[in-house]
Order: C-alpha cells, then sequence, then structure tokens
C-alpha cells in the first residue's frame, strides 16, 4: 500500500466520528423526510405509497395559504426592521466607549439569553387587553383598548414587534464586531472630506460592514422562515389549539407540526418540512450568489 | 497658499501632557517636517492643526484666522494617512472625489477635478480600478490625489512614506518635492525618519518629549544643532559624544583632556571663543565623517580604540569603535577601506567638534 492510501485512510478515520454523527442525525432524518413525503402514514398503522398526494394536500389546503402569506409579511418586515433595529442600537453602543459602551451592550444583549417562555411571557403582560402595559399608557392619553394578540389586524404585527425585540440583541452583538473593524481613520478622512454623521454612516460604515450585514440577513431569512417559537407560544401553545384567532398568527412550520404531531399526519408533515428546505436552500443560495457579486468590500 | 501661525499651543489628554508651549511660524508654500522619535507628539500636533483632535491650550491661525474651534471640513485642509485611507469599496475616481461627492458637486465639476489630479499624479488609467487591484505607491498617490482634489489652503502628510518599501519610499520622495514644486501649496509633513525630513524640509521642526527641541533648515540643524537631542537626532549614523574636562581656557580656544578616558594625552585644542572658564566638566559633539581612523596607527596621533564593528558601504566605511572609558566612537573612511586591525588610533578633527554643557545643551562661540 502506498504512503499516499495510508495517509488518505488516516484522514478518513479521523474524520468519520462527525461523518457517522452528520449520517445518522443529518442526512437519514432529510432522506427519510423525503422518503415519508411519498407515503401516508400515522406512525402506527403500515404506510402506504401516496405519490404526490401529499404534496397536493398541502398545496391545496387553506392553512397552507394563510400560513405562506403570513410568513410573506412575516419575513419581509421582520427581516428589514430587524436589522435596521440591530445597526441602529449598535452604532448607538458603538458611539460610547468604558461604561456605557458594556452598560448598553449588555443592556441590549439580555433578550438573547432570556428564556423565550419568559419573554413571551413578559410581551403577554404588555399586550394585555385591561391590564397590560401598552394599554395602560394608551389609556393615559385617552384611546381606546387594543386586543393586539385577539385583534386580527393587530396580532401579526405585535408578534414581529416581540421577535425583534428577542433577536435584536443577537445581531447587534455581531454588527458591533463588523464595526469595531472598520479603520478609525476611514471615517477621520471622511470627516476631513466634510462628511456629515450620516454619510460617514452610508458611504463608510455600511459598505465596511458589508459582509457582516450579508451574514445578518442571510441568517435572519433562515430564522426568519422558519419561524415558530414566538407566535407558538404568543398562542395556545398546544397542538390542539395553535395559530391565533382566524390563523393569523400560523406560519409554514407550525402547520407543519400540528399536521404532524397534532392530525398525526406524518405523510403530508414530512411532505411540507421537504418544500420549506427547498424554499431555504434557495434562499441560502441567491444570498450567496448576491454575496458573491456585491458582499465582498 | 496660506500660512500657519502657532502660538502657545498645548494637548493634554486628562492629566498627562503631550504637548507644551508650541510656538510655530509655517510661511506660505513652505514644506515644513515634523521629525522626532515614537511618542514626540508629531502626529497629535499634525491632527490638531486638521481639527482632528482638540486643541487644550493656545491659538492656531490659518491665514490669520483662529481656528481652534472650526470644523476640521471647514478648515481648508487635506490630510494624507499613513495607511492611505482608501475606501476599498469605491474605485480610484470615487475615492478622489469623496469630498466632492460629500458636497454633491456637479459630476462635471468632479470629472474634471479628478482627471486634473489624476493627470498630475500619473493616475489616470487606473481611474476605474479599485483599490486592491493598486501597488503600494499608487495606492499612496491615490491618497495625494484625494487631497489635491480639494484644492485645499495646507496638505497634512502623517508619515504617507512608511508603508513602502526603501526604494519606493525613495521615489515617492523624489515625487513628492516634484508635487510640492509644481503646486506650491503649504505642506507639513510628519516622520520619525531623518533622511526625510533632511531631502524633504524647507524646515525641520524637530520634537523630543512634547517640545519642540528646534526649528531650522536641514543643514543648519546639522551644522548648528541647538541641542544634544538634535544633535544626536539629525544625521546618519548618529553624533558622536565624548565627555572631556576643559583643561586650559584662552582667548580664541580651549584645551580640552580626558577624551576617551585617555589622561596621558596632551589635550586637544578645539577653537573656541569666549569661552566660559568656570565650566570644566563639557562633552565634546563629533560627527563620524570629522573622525578618521589613522593609516599607520603605531605613529599616528589621537584617541586609541578598539574597533568593534565595521559597515563597508562601498564608497564609505563606518568603523565602530570603542574608547578606553566604554565610551563608543563611530569613524568613517571615504573612499578607503578597513584595514581589519582591531586596535587602532582615531583621529577627530577638533575644528569642527561642538560643545555642549553636561545638562545637554549647545555652547557657541561668541560672534566677533
Amino acid at each position: 500500500m502506498s504512503s499516499r492510501t495510508t495517509r488518505s485512510i488516516a484522514h478518513y478515520l479521523m474524520l468519520s466520528p462527525f461523518m457517522l454523527l452528520f449520517a445518522v442525525f443529518f442526512l437519514y432524518p432529510i432522506v427519510s423526510g423525503l422518503f415519508y413525503s411519498f407515503f401516508e402514514w400515522n406512525a402506527s398503522q403500515t404506510s402506504h405509497f401516496v405519490g404526490l398526494a401529499n404534496y397536493t394536500k398541502v398545496f391545496t389546503s387553506r392553512n397552507f395559504e394563510k400560513a405562506t402569506w403570513n410568513l410573506l409579511i412575516y419575513v419581509s418586515i421582520t427581516v428589514p426592521l430587524g436589522i435596521f433595529v440591530a445597526l441602529s442600537l449598535a452604532l448607538l453602543v458603538d458611539s460610547f466607549s468604558g461604561f456605557w459602551a458594556k452598560f448598553f451592550r449588555s443592556a441590549f444583549f439580555i433578550p438573547v439569553v432570556m428564556p423565550l417562555f419568559l419573554a413571551a411571557t413578559i410581551w403577554r403582560w404588555i399586550y394585555a387587553p385591561n391590564f397590560g402595559l401598552l394599554n395602560t399608557i394608551l389609556g393615559w392619553f385617552g384611546m381606546p383598548s387594543v386586543q393586539f394578540l385577539n385583534d386580527t389586524g393587530t396580532m401579526l404585527y405585535a408578534m414581529i414587534a416581540v421577535d425583534v425585540w428577542v433577536s435584536a440583541g443577537f445581531n447587534m452583538v455581531i454588527i458591533l464586531a463588523g464595526l469595531k473593524n472598520v479603520p478609525r481613520h476611514y471615517y477621520e478622512a471622511a470627516r476631513l472630506d466634510g462628511a456629515s454623521t450620516f454619510q460617514q454612516v452610508v458611504h463608510v460604515t455600511l459598505p465596511s460592514i458589508r459582509p457582516v450585514l450579508f451574514f445578518v440577513i442571510t441568517y435572519g431569512l433562515i430564522s426568519a422562515l422558519q419561524v415558530f417559537d414566538v407566535p407558538w407560544l404568543l398562542t395556545g401553545s398546544s397542538f390542539a389549539e395553535y395559530g391565533g384567532r382566524a390563523n393569523a398568527l400560523l406560519f409554514p412550520v407550525m402547520d407543519m407540526m400540528g399536521r404532524g404531531f397534532g392530525s398525526v399526519r406524518f405523510g403530508q408533515a414530512s411532505a411540507y418540512g421537504f418544500m420549506l428546505t427547498i424554499l431555504i436552500v434557495c434562499v441560502t443560495a441567491v444570498m450567496f450568489a448576491l454575496r458573491k457579486k456585491f458582499g465582498d468590500a | 497658499m496660506s500660512s500657519l501661525q502657532i502660538s502657545n499651543a498645548a494637548k493634554a489628554y486628562g492629566a498627562v501632557p503631550i504637548l507644551d508651549n508650541i510656538n510655530l511660524d509655517i510661511a506660505s508654500g513652505e514644506f515644513v517636517v515634523f521629525v522626532g522619535p515614537s511618542g514626540c507628539g508629531k502626529s497629535t500636533l499634525l491632527r490638531m492643526i486638521s481639527g482632528l483632535e482638540d486643541i487644550t491650550a493656545g491659538e492656531m491661525r490659518l491665514d490669520d484666522r483662529v481656528i481652534n474651534h472650526v470644523d476640521p471640513a471647514k478648515r481648508g485642509i487635506a490630510m494624507v494617512f499613513q495607511s492611505y485611507a482608501l475606501y476599498p469599496h469605491l474605485t480610484v475616481f470615487e475615492n478622489m472625489a469623496f469630498s466632492l461627492t460629500m458636497a454633491r458637486a456637479p459630476m462635471a465639476e468632479r470629472k474634471e477635478k479628478v482627471e486634473r489630479a489624476a493627470e498630475i499624479l500619473r493616475l489616470t488609467h487606473l481611474l476605474d480600478r479599485r483599490p486592491a487591484q493598486l501597488s503600494g505607491g499608487q495606492k499612496q498617490r491615490v491618497a495625494i490625489g484625494r487631497a489635491i482634489v480639494r484644492q485645499p489652503k495646507v496638505f497634512l502628510f502623517d508619515e504617507p512614506l512608511s508603508n513602502l518599501d526603501a526604494e519606493l519610499r525613495v521615489q515617492m520622495r523624489a515625487e513628492l518635492i516634484q508635487l510640492h514644486q509644481r503646486l506650491r501649496a503649504t505642506m507639513i509633513y510628519v516622520t520619525h525618519d531623518q533622511v526625510e525630513a533632511m531631502t524633504l524640509a524647507d524646515k525641520i521642526v524637530v520634537l523630543n518629549g512634547g517640545r519642540i527641541q528646534q526649528v531650522g533648515r536641514p543643514l543648519d540643524l546639522y551644522d548648528d544643532p541647538d541641542n544634544k537631542f538634535v544633535a544626536g537626532f539629525i544625521g546618519t549614523p548618529t553624533m558622536n559624544f565624548l565627555s572631556a574636562r576643559v583643561k586650559d581656557v584662552a582667548a580664541d580656544h580651549i584645551v580640552v583632556s580626558g577624551l576617551g578616558g585617555d589622561t596621558a594625552a596632551a589635550g586637544l585644542v578645539i577653537p573656541f571663543a569666549g569661552f566660559d572658564p568656570s565650566i570644566r566638566e563639557i562633552q565634546l559633539g563629533i560627527r563620524p565623517e570629522h573622525a578618521t581612523i589613522a593609516i599607520d596607527p603605531a605613529s599616528a596621533e589621537g584617541l586609541a580604540a578598539k574597533v568593534t564593528l565595521v559597515e563597508e558601504l562601498g564608497d564609505l566605511t563606518s568603523v565602530h569603535t570603542v574608547l578606553a572609558n566604554g565610551e563608543r566612537l563611530v569613524a568613517q573612511n571615504h573612499g578607503r577601506r578597513h584595514s581589519g586591525a582591531i586596535e587602532t588610533v582615531v583621529r577627530i578633527a577638533a575644528d569642527k567638534a561642538l560643545v555642549f554643557d553636561m545638562a545637554g545643551q549647545r555652547l557657541r562661540p561668541a560672534k566677533a
């Protein structure tokens, strides 16, 4: 056996623990998910092949239409708003130094480390119809009480606010790391060239942190497409009751979980999951292509 | 072209003084170089002129207008940074036009000014490139071009050549001199490299410990330094300093002894009119070119020395020696190679020796 072959075997042996775990916990579920998406299976009876029927049923269901529509609105608001808030916080923290920089950085990061259940509870109290904080404040100005988590016109936006609040700190820390890497003399040169603070942000800061922004946007999109926990906790939090009033907070992952663990239709849930995976892979591929074209500073 | 006056300027960070009692007049069209060791405050002074650093005390006037609190962009000053500060996402054209873009100048004006500056700096063929596609020298020229486009009253350069290799540095130095001659603009340049200072400056400002040590033309500082620091900082190899005892004081000369620990020697006669006879201990400053290795050490008169290092530079040989009392002395042989001898004799041109008191201040002969 040549020394090269021996070396290759050694390399593969060293990689094998990871490959094994990857195969068991990633490849197998994906492949079996794809397999079950062509079968009708309720986990107790024998499955039988149904072709593309599961896909057709998912596609033509009203819940799918509602969940997709909710997701579209949610993604198109949450991702840009979340990035804008995180960027604003990062710029604010970056403008401070010493104690106040540490204080604000820690303060804005608290929602990230807080258990989501606790965050949802706090926000359910803030949104509560009678004694909630927001309605109390609205009451001070003589405005009528709003059913933030019951009115189908406000539910989605109330949930987006919670989601942005929860995720902004994480994105802020990543953007802040990017800001710290922008050479200070870029700003000094811009100051001497007459750039206002706003012009410095637009012409110096944003282009300089483009790779970081691409990462945050891509990660934000992937997370947003899989949204589940926040609307789940703000609504029924059970497979018997989820999605909120008139399904205003129904999203694809929630619908998929409901079909699987609520209605015990694992074939449909698998088809749902596989379609979602394809969508996320496509969005990620587009983001990577865009990054290749525009992202390198 | 503009003149700059700095009066009693000072800078402190909290209780830590950085610069103190800075007084300086820079005439219109002058090329002034701030030189000094790291941490002497030269870059801080430049940044105070630019407005990037506040002035703790004193006053700065540009064309008789006090600019202490004027916004950096409104001072009419352009600065070239050590690291060029070129924006990597913009092309050369966009980098050079940055100030005009910020001022929302019409595209025709941007194009005209950038193309004119690019022509001066031979950058026309590079206008569409990004900084990453440029060499160090080209980046440096773009940074200068960005300053030219602003048509400033004063150009500031903060160690602009320190990132370039030795050969390119010499080339860029020549280009800067030509640029200054062409633009006739007031330029202030910061460097820690005294060769750069000597070759570029109309006027050198030597700084140390946050204070101006001496201001003058390059050769004036070389020939007639005010103190040991300036004498030692200007010139390569650095000036030799030997402690000596004043043995005899006459009207037009002094006789010193004990040079290099040689107590047996008769003494060295140094022309010096009006020497203060109360001073007994002095230091002599001797440039390496004024100390030579004797061809025949056995019969020559001078200071006995032991050779520790020989630097052969072709036309010039620097011989590093140590004297009997441990003081070091560098001698130079012009057009002559060192014989290889370890024990040697160094001859000193006494009429070229500079006299310093023990505090390091220069003692000058009385004028006739």
